[in-house]
């Protein structure tokens, strides 16, 4: 058996640790984070293997709850453009379920980095590690469900590009899907690391976030297009972050015209709440156990 | 190479009184935050000792461990032990000082951290395993000793919520028990299970010790204590009281303030117990209550308790332990009135024993009270502690030597011995 005794512990390299007020440097906290990389993994598969125990239906739920509200907003859609009854139900329909997989990913992962702490609070009084792992490992977790999600926005897709003259044109800027998937996790996991983080002492940043979650949805050209938008509101429109967000993935997936100053708007965003998230989050980390 | 593997030098942590709600509200931060933004204006900070909402968990606590020793912690609730370990496994921060660990460390505060009530038994080995520290190979490798140890090999693929309590702790403890670390610290973590089981542990963690591992060790088992540490730090309102060899912190710690105690004790502890101790007299031949007896003269305890519901099976037990609360004299009011067994009326009850007088030698002495049914504990009160002195003790060899050997002090028969002459 493969038991390490104490004797060849002490020939592996010594590990010393230095307990003082005041936190750890990036360098350290990131080799930190490396040592703790199979604990981060089990985390992660834990959050996917409870996911749907005792459901009779698992899996199918995944698919049937973006169908569902795809759907729903199809209906307003069309009911909204009744009077210039230019659009066609099944384009519309495969235009939003581009819009709505995506933003349940993104607002998922969102969710989940920040209220996955609090719902930790058994490990973190008891266990020590990078707290950071938790929101992550939490957020990552929703990519199954947003990879099952995709298989049923490519399988209309491939329907909707054979449909005449629809504006669904799907090419080569599928290929630029996967870095949207990346900003849009890096934007939930910053804004969630600092929700997160705030929401340990503070529960009511988890019902901010709720609010802005659900008003998110309305506002952020998730199942209505910017093209949609008045001309001279376009701009102000994608002030908000999450529109360029919303409208680059919908470009990657149906083609139109490239996003470029939302887009930019977004990435900004993104920097500057990667930084703010990150750094807030790793000074009061240290602090959790005593609030929580 | 210096030997020392934990060294921690004026560690403190200082609490805000209400820190721990769990419900803070903005109204409050914005009030925190005009209150903190005036304290910097006045220099004053969380840190003054005399500001009124703090509170010093720990304050200035040093000492150092070498590799392979075995430190015990004892302690009164709420003096610090739990800090301190919190402090050295990294789960919070010190306010000052600081600690240096040389040393793969694996901290203990509790048995089936992160268990997920939904996940096998099989899962939660590997989950708990790797929140624990340890690698997957590890655990891999010790899964079947894991499950064997467990001893719920026939339910490893059933979810752990349909466990009972004890196969949950016991799968819990067995993943902990086979931590390989350089350093464990652990806290209380052998008060669940049933007895048999907390032996079982007890007989691994000595095993663990004798591996040469470091190891801190957090509790309120006297006798776990004294058997697995040979040195002990007793903690009191977050300072170190008394280091020195484990025997005699312990029965310092457990006679603590006895000096001229009246030999009276209520409980009241609180809590509602369906059966309930309420008073305990210690009487000496004279019927007076006091808790130092002449070794010739008979003890007499007087115990008063509350049944709210009328019981069967109840068993009222008394048990004298040595001064680390090692069982020597257990006896149960049923072995001496087997008729009890089938019916106690609710109601206020007095009960008097009298241990013989020339039974125990001169020594410490702790009375144990228990009350209980074959299944189930009621009331468990605080251990009430009596002297037996020398005077009237019949032995004349503690004129000699201290009256060393085994509690028992009942004079046997005997002849004088004589020489054989021998051919």
């Amino acid at each position: 058996m493969d038991q390490l005794t104490p004797k060849n512990l002490h020939n592996s390299v010594s590990q010393k640790t230095e307990i003082k007020p005041g936190g750890l440097g990036l360098l350290s906290t990131l080799s930190e984070a490396r040592r703790y990389k199979e604990l981060f993994f089990f985390l992660f598969w834990r959050d996917i293997s409870v996911r749907y125990k005792q459901t009779i239906f698992g899996v199918l739920w995944i698919i049937v709850t973006p169908l569902m509200s795809a759907g729903l907003f199809t209906l307003i859609r069309l009911m909204l453009g009744r009077d210039t009854g230019t659009e066609k139900g099944p384009e519309v329909f495969i235009i939003v379920l581009c819009g709505m997989v995506p933003w349940a990913f993104f607002s998922k992962s969102l969710s989940r980095a920040s209220s996955s702490l609090t719902g930790s609070s058994a490990l973190i009084t008891k266990v020590y590690f990078p707290r950071i792992i938790i929101p992550l490992a939490s957020a990552l977790a929703g990519l199954v469900d947003f990879a099952i999600g995709m298989l049923i926005v490519i399988a209309f897709l491939i329907y909707g590009a054979f449909l005449p003259a629809s504006g669904i044109n799907p090419g080569w800027q599928i290929l630029l899907f996967a870095p949207f998937v990346v900003l849009s996790f890096i934007l939930a996991v910053s804004i969630g690391l600092f929700f997160g983080a705030v929401n340990v002492r503070y529960r009511d940043a988890n019902v901010i976030l709720g609010y802005l979650m659900s008003m998110g949805m309305h506002a952020s050209a998730v199942w209505w297009p910017l093209a949609k938008i008045p001309e001279k509101y376009r701009l102000l429109v994608a002030c908000n972050p999450f529109v360029g967000m919303m409208e680059g993935f919908r470009w990657s997936l149906v083609g139109g015209k490239f996003p470029a100053i939302p887009l930019l708007i977004t990435l900004a965003f993104t920097l500057v709440m990667m930084v703010a998230g990150y750094k807030y989050f790793m000074k009061v980390e240290r602090t959790f156990a005593d609030v929580i | 190479m210096s030997d020392i593997v934990i060294k921690v030098e004026d560690l403190s942590k200082v609490y805000r009184i209400g820190m721990r709600k769990k419900h803070d509200s903005f109204r409050e931060m914005a009030s925190d935050w005009l209150f903190s933004r005036f304290r910097r204006l006045t220099g004053k900070s969380l840190l003054d000792e005399d500001a009124k909402d703090t509170i010093w968990a720990l304050k200035d606590v040093s000492f150092e461990m070498k590799r392979g020793e075995i430190l015990g912690i004892i302690g009164k609730n709420g003096s610090g032990k739990s800090t301190l370990l919190k402090i050295l496994s990294r789960i919070t921060e010190p306010t000052k000082g600081r600690a240096e660990i040389n040393g793969r460390v694996a901290s203990l505060l509790e048995v089936g951290t992160g268990f997920h009530p939904e996940l096998t038994g099989r899962e939660n080995i590997f989950l708990n395993g790797a929140i624990l520290g340890m690698k997957r190979a590890e655990i891999k490798a010790n899964f079947d000793e894991i499950v064997d140890f467990s001893g719920i090999e026939k339910f490893i693929d059933t979810p752990v919520k349909r466990y009972s309590s004890g196969m949950y702790v016991r799968l819990a403890f067995a993943v902990a028990a086979h931590l390989q670390p350089e350093i464990l610290l652990i806290d209380e973590v052998l008060a669940v299970g049933d007895v048999e089981f907390q032996k079982k542990c007890l007989g691994r963690m000595d095993s663990v010790a004798e591996e040469g591992r470091t190891i801190l060790f957090v509790s309120h088992n006297m006798s776990a204590i004294t058997r697995l540490c040979p040195k002990t730090i007793w903690l009191e309102e977050g300072k170190v009281n008394k280091i020195g060899d484990s025997e005699s912190i312990c029965e310092k710690y457990l006679f603590m303030g006895m000096g001229v105690k009246s030999g009276a004790y209520t409980f009241d502890d609180g809590a509602e117990h369906a059966v309930q101790f309420l008073r305990l007299e210690m009487l000496n031949s004279k019927d007076e209550p006091t808790s130092v007896f002449r070794a010739d003269e008979p003890i007499k305890f007087r115990i008063t308790y509350r049944i709210e519901k009328d019981i069967s099976g109840l068993s009222v037990v008394t048990n004298i332990t040595d001064a680390l609360g090692q069982s020597l004299w257990g006896m149960s009011d049923l072995d001496l009135f087997p008729e009890l067994y089938e019916k106690r009326l609710a109601g206020t009850w007095v009960y008097e024993c009298i241990a013989p007088a020339n039974v125990l030698k001169p020594r410490n002495y702790l009375l144990a009270l228990g009350a209980g049914t074959g299944s189930q504990y009621f009331h468990h009160p605080s251990l009430c502690p009596f002297e037996i002195s020398t005077a009237g003790y019949w032995g004349q060899a503690a004129r000699f030597f201290s009256a060393g050997g085994g509690p028992l002090g009942v004079p046997m028969e005997a002849k004088m011995p004589v020489p054989i002459k021998e051919d």
